[in-house]
């Protein structure tokens, strides 16, 4: 890792970034680049991406395409068999990432957005701000997230939008504690005060200042939201609350449980959709977690449970 | 460290604890089953039977499922039944005769029986029970009505001689009957009261065990889980083979299956889609039979709807119905275990269904021919208009029914190729009900459905549904034709099986010349048992006879 | 003094907490547009039934007489009755929770120990092909959708193990002993413990590994290395204590999480546990169920973080600060 990036014991803050770096996303690329992990996980997702874009120009045959008998096994025509309507898995795999991703990614950008703009005004403001909204956000640690996600879905219907909308309202928190963290210490820099000494607007210095240095952190943590929200939308899909009219990867797993896939040993119609989704989260999880390190290499473990429970602060980002 | 490791212990030991005799599943010790458990004794043992179809309430008058109603033909007596070859024999009854003007019905009882809590079973628990469903059969005991329809008067010359006399001449008397439900007066005749609403709000299950006069007792009722039924020694028939029988619930198919298999259970209907993986092997024995459940295609019927009227033109329904693939919903749906059929009376009625009636042809060019003729031409995304809007409509499908999300892609393919676009409202089965009937059980919302009928093998209730006083009652076609009503009415007082049966014809014909419904496909009924037991008859017949727990038995 | 005053704020603060679910369980459920009797949809919910509920539900008077009602019913253990089967919901619930409790102690228990030797042993022989391979299988279990483990291991075990359910019905026919009812019981709980077990190993084994190289790379372990004591002695003795902080605290947390995030295994294994409860309760439109079981996940979640707060400053007073 090449970039000035705080060793133990040194003098500049953590996270800090060299003034010369200041172009966003700067130092996400640079970890990209260096890390393998990180390229590994990059690789994946654009990998992914492609194939979602490419679908219906590249996938073997149709998506609702009956070509062989139900639950035909893997053949040399049919990689990975058919499922339960003899329709070609692999063809189902490659449109199921188109809508598999949009929720991923949807579902993260509404997660950030909430997140980040709660973390920001918390951090920047402090204060009464900071202690309301963080009480807010405790709260919604603590709600149970599945079983409010079933509760939604059952009572506002199963649209895709919705889907997104109710992931994104449930996984904000981790991105707003991480940036209110990141705020705070910014906030304290030496430029910052400058700024406000010369009489600049909050507005100019959140968006000038704060955001820059923070937004490197916020898109090692949206990634990582994209892994989890793609988590929600197979569970949601599993438990029959998904889109009906969509395939996405968690549709498979569903389809294959109801219509007996297990007792007919067709393990090509449950196997693969899992693997995909593993993947994709995979690529996610190592390209965030290595942006995150690479900031901060004292940032405690927290950003590795985002997914499913939230560590409570710990005494040094408490602060 | 030492104390971290020392929490752990102790919370593992705790939980292993608790699993011992924490939570559910421990409860409801058999009071004693009696007979002997296992050994070279054929009879005897306990039939372990694995369903997905849940009961909804083991009250009579508040189920509608059908599990519910095949164990009521267990623990409770009616007056006849079929056997195994179809024909009627008595159940409760010994023998019966019919007044010469066939309104009178006289039922000699075997005698002896008695209710599970030692009360003497007499004629007059069914006199009590026939009038307390006569008497609020405009409220709470509406569900069980139908079949007690146009009987004037219950009576008891005599502890063993039950008299029914019927206003006016009924056809299919027997059928009726079959599914009349005895209940014990004793436990029940306090919720008789005023408007009668407590005969729907009493639960059975908290009284357990529940008062039977069946050949079993309730002893065990669990929605989610297990419920028993045991051998009941006062019963006045033949006593059933098996000590007792439980019925344990699925949420899955593929879980009752693997349960099955793993030798858990000795007894599931299998799901259509698994019948190849058990056919296989040898330790099991397949049994397969014609079915009850119809899987059809609806229409919104109601000449009153104010959009998409084009949907009302039997020229239109008639070119859908060539688009409907029946063959590829059989092979995908179904794994090839179903028939086209096309009449709402399914085969297995026998001679009540009408044989000159054929399911459509599956033929597109001949579909699309009859669109281009009615003047639908195709726009340039190639769906055709009719009368200015184009040809694309919402079809209602019910969650509940196994496979519809297959049928509904079959059926959405082949009307694609004749210009009509269809997309699917994926509904829980009551909220799909209410819509189909909004608003308010006017139907004038829906275009299309897809759902099913299970009829009986008497034809009289499937032919009901689509009667014009069914609005808000079974109804989900909206259909109304008074002539279909009065020949109707004309076949439930037939009492001549020739002439009745003409009637019954004439009425799927109408039917079919007017399609309300496109009937698709009849499904197999298809039961597996393990060798280990024997003497099982055809699915199906579970809510017509109590031989069907009563004969299965242990092989030696 | 410190300590108390701290625990008094965590214990604050967990109040508070509840305070607000229990508002909050009530917004959700009962403020939301139309009552929740009007969307009731089942087979005998008539008119009649209908109004009837919303009487006994009081929902004919203004929103905050049904708060301060709520509040009140709750204080005395009352949580209403289910829709569909009109017993009390916390008598619905209990059995449910008892059920899941055994099964995610086992699963956690299962990930704990493999959670923590892995991460050890990662840790200490950082960089090696030991680490590295520890590390992928890690962040593999991880991401794998927890549903989906539940299938594939049903796919390879059934036969061997029961497919469903939480014990053989009809075991109590043959007369068992202690020892076969706990057997059985035990059988039943195998796989989905085993589900949850494999999916939290990953996340404790990453998390141990991190949190140990960092405590590695701290001053006392270089002194206890310049002391001259041996790797092995330094690994157990000195950093380990260090590390537990985050891990312990991660164990309560997860017993919180678990409860509430069981629902995905108990569907696919019908184990009749709460997580099943809640999901019975949204496709039933069971709204009491709904509304009791949701407490009882979001209360769990309060507990087990107050565990942890309080398990924190056990390990590190200085968290008080």
């Amino acid at each position: 890792m090449s970039q000035a990036v705080s060793a133990p014991g040194a003098p500049a803050e953590p996270g800090d970034l060299p003034e010369t770096r200041r172009r966003r996303g700067g130092v996400v690329w640079a970890v990209l680049r260096s890390r393998p992990q990180a390229t590994l996980g990059g690789a994946v997702i654009v990998v992914t991406i492609l194939i979602a874009l490419l679908a219906p120009y590249i996938a073997p045959y149709g998506p609702r395409e009956k070509v062989g008998p139900p639950f035909a096994p893997p053949s040399s025509e049919f990689w990975l068999g058919l499922d339960d309507g003899g329709v070609d898995m692999v063809t189902l795999l490659m449109y199921g990432a188109r809508v598999s991703l949009i929720v991923g990614f949807a579902a993260a950008a509404v997660a950030m957005l909430i997140g980040g703009t709660v973390g920001i005004l918390a951090g920047y403001f402090g204060g009464k701000t900071d202690i309301t909204l963080m009480r807010i956000t405790d709260y919604f640690l603590v709600i149970p997230d599945v079983p409010l996600m079933i509760a939604i879905a059952a009572i506002w219907g199963r649209s895709l939008t919705n889907i997104i909308i109710i992931i994104g309202i449930i996984y904000w928190t981790g991105t707003a504690r991480i940036i209110r963290a990141q705020v705070k210490s910014v906030r304290e820099r030496v430029y910052v005060r400058r700024a406000q000494a010369l009489g600049a607007t909050d507005r100019r210095i959140i968006f000038r200042h704060v955001l820059p240095q923070v937004a490197p952190l916020l898109v090692a943590n949206t990634v990582l939201t994209v892994a989890i929200a793609i988590f929600a939308e197979t569970a949601l899909a599993f438990l029959g609350l998904g889109d009906p009219s969509l395939i996405s990867w968690g549709r498979l797993i569903e389809n294959a449980f109801v219509s007996n896939a297990i007792t007919v040993d067709a393990w090509w119609a449950i196997a693969p959709p899992g693997i995909a989704v593993a993947i994709v989260i995979l690529g996610c999880t190592m390209v965030g977690t290595s942006i995150e390190d690479a900031l901060n290499p004292r940032l405690r473990v927290g950003h590795l449970s985002v997914r499913r429970f939230r560590l409570r602060p710990t005494p040094k980002d408490a602060a | 460290m030492k104390r971290v490791l020392a929490l752990l212990a102790a919370l593992l030991m705790t939980a292993l604890a608790l699993a011992a005799c924490g939570g559910d599943g421990g409860g409801g010790q058999a009071a004693g089953t009696g007979a002997e458990e296992e050994g070279e004794v054929v009879k005897g043992g306990i039939l372990r039977v694995g369903t997905t179809d849940g009961y909804d309430s083991i009250n009579p008058f508040v189920a509608f499922s059908a599990q519910s109603y095949s164990t009521f033909i267990d623990i409770y007596p009616e007056l006849v039944q079929y056997n195994a070859d179809f024909e009627w024999e008595g159940d409760w009854a010994e023998s019966w005769e019919t007044s010469p003007d066939g309104l009178t019905w006289t039922f000699k009882l075997k005698p002896g029986g008695k209710w599970s809590d030692g009360t003497p079973l007499t004629a007059e628990d069914a006199v009590w029970t026939g009038e307390t469903i006569l008497k609020y059969a405009d409220g709470p005991t509406a569900n069980l009505a139908p079949f007690l329809e146009h009987v004037k008067s219950l009576e008891a010359p005599d502890p063993n001689t039950l008299v029914v006399t019927y206003e006016t001449p009924v056809g299919n008397v027997l059928p009726q009957l079959q599914q009349f439900f005895v209940l014990p007066k004793h436990v029940w005749q306090k919720y008789a009261v005023g408007d009668g609403k407590a005969l729907k709000q009493y639960l059975p299950e908290k009284d357990l065990p529940i008062v039977s006069a069946g050949q079993y007792v309730l002893t065990k009722y669990d929605k989610k889980g297990t419920t028993i039924l045991e051998r009941n020694e006062g019963f006045y028939g033949p006593q059933p083979n098996a000590d007792a029988v439980g019925i344990q619930w699925f949420a899955n198919s593929d879980a009752m299956v693997t349960a099955f298999r793993s030798g858990e259970l000795d007894f599931i209907a299998v799901p259509l889609t698994a019948v190849s993986a058990i056919e296989d092997d040898p330790q099991f024995e397949v049994i397969k039979a014609e079915g009850f459940q119809i899987n059809n295609f609806i229409f919104n019927s109601n000449p009153k709807k104010p959009q998409n009227r084009e949907l009302l033109d039997p020229r239109v329904r008639e070119a859908f119905a060539h688009a409907l693939n029946r063959e590829e919903m059989i092979e995908v749906v179904h794994a090839g275990h179903a028939q086209p059929v096309a009449s709402i009376v399914a085969p297995v009625a026998g001679k009540w269904m009408n044989p000159n009636l054929k399911p459509e042809e599956y033929d597109i060019d001949r579909a699309n021919q009859i669109l281009d003729d009615l003047g639908y031409e195709r726009g340039s995304d190639g769906i055709r208009m009719a009368n200015g809007h184009k040809m694309s409509y919402e079809i209602i499908t019910p969650d509940s029914l196994d496979g519809i999300n297959r049928a509904f892609e079959i059926a959405k393919t082949g009307l694609a190729e004749i210009g009509v676009e269809v997309t699917q409202n994926s509904l829980d089965s009551t909220t799909a009900f209410e819509e189909i009937g909004a608003p308010e059980w006017k139907y004038l919302n829906f275009d299309l459905s897809m759902w099913d009928w299970v009829g009986y093998l008497d034809p009289n209730f499937v032919l009901s549904v689509v009667g014009c006083d069914q609005y808000g009652g079974w109804s989900d076609t909206a259909y109304c034709n008074p002539e279909y009503d009065r020949l109707y009415k004309l076949q439930a007082a037939t009492a001549d099986e020739e002439k009745r049966k003409e009637i019954v014809w004439k009425l799927q014909e109408i039917l079919y010349e007017d399609k309300p419904y496109i009937q698709l496909v009849v499904l197999d009924i298809v039961t597996a048992h393990s060798t280990k037991w024997d003497g099982f008859l055809p699915g199906g017949l579970d809510a017509y006879t109590k031989r069907y727990l009563g004969e299965p038995h242990q092989v030696g | 003094m410190r300590g108390a005053d701290y625990f008094l704020k965590r214990t604050v603060f967990a109040l508070v907490t509840v305070f607000v679910a229990i508002t909050l369980n009530f917004i959700i459920f009962r403020a939301a547009p139309g009552d929740a009797v009007t969307g009731l949809r089942c087979q005998f919910c008539t008119i009649e039934f209908k109004d009837q509920l919303r009487e006994e539900l009081g929902l004919d008077k203004s929103k905050w007489e049904q708060y301060v009602i709520y509040l009140e019913s709750l204080a005395q253990g009352d949580m209403g009755r289910s829709f569909v089967t009109r017993e009390p919901v916390l008598d619905e619930l209990i059995d449910p929770l008892l059920n899941t409790l055994p099964m995610i102690a086992l699963g956690t228990a299962f990930s704990i120990v493999f959670g923590i030797l892995s991460g050890v042993v990662a840790a200490w022989r950082r960089g090696t092909f030991l680490d590295w391979g520890n590390l992928s299988f890690s962040l593999l279990f991880y991401s794998l959708p927890t549903q989906w483990l539940g299938l594939m291991l049903l796919i390879v075990f059934a036969g061997t193990l029961p497919a469903s359910g939480i014990s053989d019905p009809f075991l109590e026919f043959t007369d068992p002993s202690w020892w076969d009812t706990f057997v059985d019981r035990l059988e039943h709980m195998i796989l989905p413990a085993a589900t949850i077990g494999i999916v939290l190993y990953g996340e404790y084994a990453l998390i141990v590994r991190s949190s140990l190289m960092e405590t590695l790379g701290e001053d006392f372990v270089l002194t206890a290395r310049a002391k001259g004591l041996r790797n092995w002695a330094i690994v157990w003795k000195h950093a380990f204590r260090s590390a537990l902080l985050p891990v312990a605290t991660l164990i309560a947390l997860s017993l919180g999480y678990l409860v509430a995030g069981a629902i995905l295994v108990e569907a696919v294994f019908s184990y009749p546990g709460i997580g099943l409860a809640t999901y019975d309760a949204v496709t039933e439109r069971d709204y009491p169920v709904l509304q009791g079981a949701f407490l009882i996940l979001t209360l769990s979640v309060v507990f087990a973080n107050y565990m942890a707060d309080l398990l924190y400053f056990k390990l590190d007073p200085r968290v008080a600060e």
